[in-house]
This record gives structure tokens, sequence and C-alpha cells, in this order.
């Protein structure tokens, strides 16, 4: 139980840093909302790797404490949904997909977690209109998911834990 | 479990839907700008009916004015009594979608529909 917790703190920290020195480089592309989502390369690891719960767990706190560092009430609101979309989506692929189809699963949780956010600021700005940013969400979400999405596949065939504890 | 291939196949299917549904969105971009003065609205114009060119004079007040030139798909402020000109430097409404503003003279040009600005990433 003790090495499990380390082992979710481990990742945490690491989905944490990255989430944070991601979130200081300053974006090319003008439109809102899009970024290349690296910290999501640990959730799709956890997830293959541990389990559902840890997955979730890691997320959870990396999304308050990242919330926190940022300083950002809209960060965290924007945050959680995208996350939590994110999180549904792998919970649902995992169950589907094998372990060589990691990349598959970055894919659709990167645009599943813009969808998140987009529909979060539906709510909050209280108009539909923003949902014509959608076709270049789910864009750059199956870019950006590939890319993270292959990134977290190469490094769970080199580490390849199967921790079942 | 589902083949690869097949994964791959509806990802890009979604793709191609995504890039298509891309192009169809902004083609139906409604060009309708508002001219607005001190915060009243004094014209709205459709630019995609302009049939000709013309130009508006635009009296603010005893000796200020702003010559804003209107052509089809297009607006902007050819020429003003303003100081730093920035309004005339602002260029065309299409570069960018923000509104363009001459601040001295209370006026500003922008599009009517609604142009969220921004979604925290």
């Amino acid at each position: 139980m003790a090495k499990r917790i380390t082992r979710d703190a481990l990742m945490i920290a690491l989905s944490l840093i990255i989430f944070i020195v991601e979130s200081r480089i300053p974006s090319i592309i003008p439109v809102p909302g899009i970024k290349l989502g690296l910290a999501n390369i640990v959730s799709l690891y956890v997830i293959f790797a541990f389990g559902p719960a840890d997955c979730l767990f890691v997320l959870v706190c990396r999304i308050i404490i990242g919330s926190v560092f940022s300083g950002s009430v809209t960060t965290f609101v924007f945050s959680v949904t995208g996350g939590l979309f994110c999180f549904l989506i792998m919970f649902l692929l995992r169950k589907i997909l094998n372990d060589k189809q990691i990349f598959i699963c970055g894919a659709f949780s990167a645009v599943f977690h813009n969808i998140g956010q987009i529909s979060a600021a539906s709510v909050i700005m209280k108009s539909f209109s923003v949902f014509t940013y959608l076709p270049i969400l789910i864009i750059s979400g199956i870019i950006t998911g590939l890319l993270t999405g292959f990134s977290a596949q190469f490094i769970y065939q080199r580490l390849n834990i199967t921790d079942k504890s | 479990m589902i083949k690869t291939r097949y994964w791959i196949l509806l990802i890009v299917l979604i793709f191609a839907l995504s890039v298509l549904l891309f192009f169809i969105f902004n083609n139906k971009k409604q060009e309708t700008v508002e001219i607005v003065q001190d915060g009243t609205v004094i014209y709205t114009i459709d630019l995609d009916n302009i049939q000709n060119e013309y130009d508006l004079i635009i009296k603010y007040g005893e000796s200020d004015f702003n010559k804003v030139h209107v052509c089809r798909g297009d607006i902007y402020i050819s020429d003003s009594s303003c100081n730093g000109r920035d309004c005339v430097n602002r260029g065309h409404i299409s570069a960018g979608g923000f509104p363009i503003v001459c601040a001295p003279n209370k006026l500003i040009i922008r599009y009517t529909d609604n142009r969220f600005d921004g979604i925290a990433g």
C-alpha cells in the first residue's frame, strides 16, 4: 500500500512538473484552448500500467495542485472539466484497447479533453457560439493526442511495469 | 480487441470530418458590422451586400471626423482627425476580427455577431 502511494505520488509530481512547465510555454497558435497536453502522457501511462483508480487519483491531485500553483480559478474549472472528460474516455477505452494501442487512447483522450473544455466555456459564457471552435479543437486534439499517445506508448513498452498488487 | 487499423481509420475519418466542418463553419461567417459612436449604434452595414464601395464621413462634435471606407467584405478607417491616428493604422477589420477603435472620437467599428474573446487553456 505504501509502495502504491509512493508510486502514485511520483506520478503526480511528474505530471505536475510537466503541466506547470508547459503552461509557461507561449502558444504559437492563437486559438484559445489549444495546448500540447504533455501531462496526459503520465495519465496515459498510469492508466495502462497501474489501472484506472490510480489514474484518477493522480489526475485529480495533479489538477488540484496544478491549479493552486497557477493561481487561477479559471484554470481549475477548465482543467477539471477537461480532465474528467479525458479520464472518462480513457476509462472506457481501457477495456477495449490493448497495450499496443495506447496512442489511440491518447488521441481520443486529447479530443475529449478539448470537448470538455469548450463545454465548460459554453456554460460559463452562456453561449453555444463557442462550439464553432469544435472542428479546430478536434483537429489539434487528434494531432497532439497522437503525439502524447505515442510518447506514452514508448514509455510503457520500455518500462512495462505490471505491478498488479 | 478491435484491430488497430480500424481505430486508425476511425481517427482519420473524424479528422477529415473536422476539416470539412472547419471550412463550412468559416465560410458561413455573417459579415455584418456596426459603427458605434459614443455608445450608440449609428450604422449597421451588411458587408456582403455592398454593390459599390463608398466612404462615410462620420463627424464628432464640431471639428472631429473619421472617414470610413466601406467595400465588399471589408471596412476600415481611411482618415481621421484624431492625433495618434491609431485607428487609421489599425487597418481592415478583416485582419483579426477585433474591433477598430478611435478613442478620441469615441468611434467603434465591430462585427455584430458574438465574437467570443477567449477560452482559458
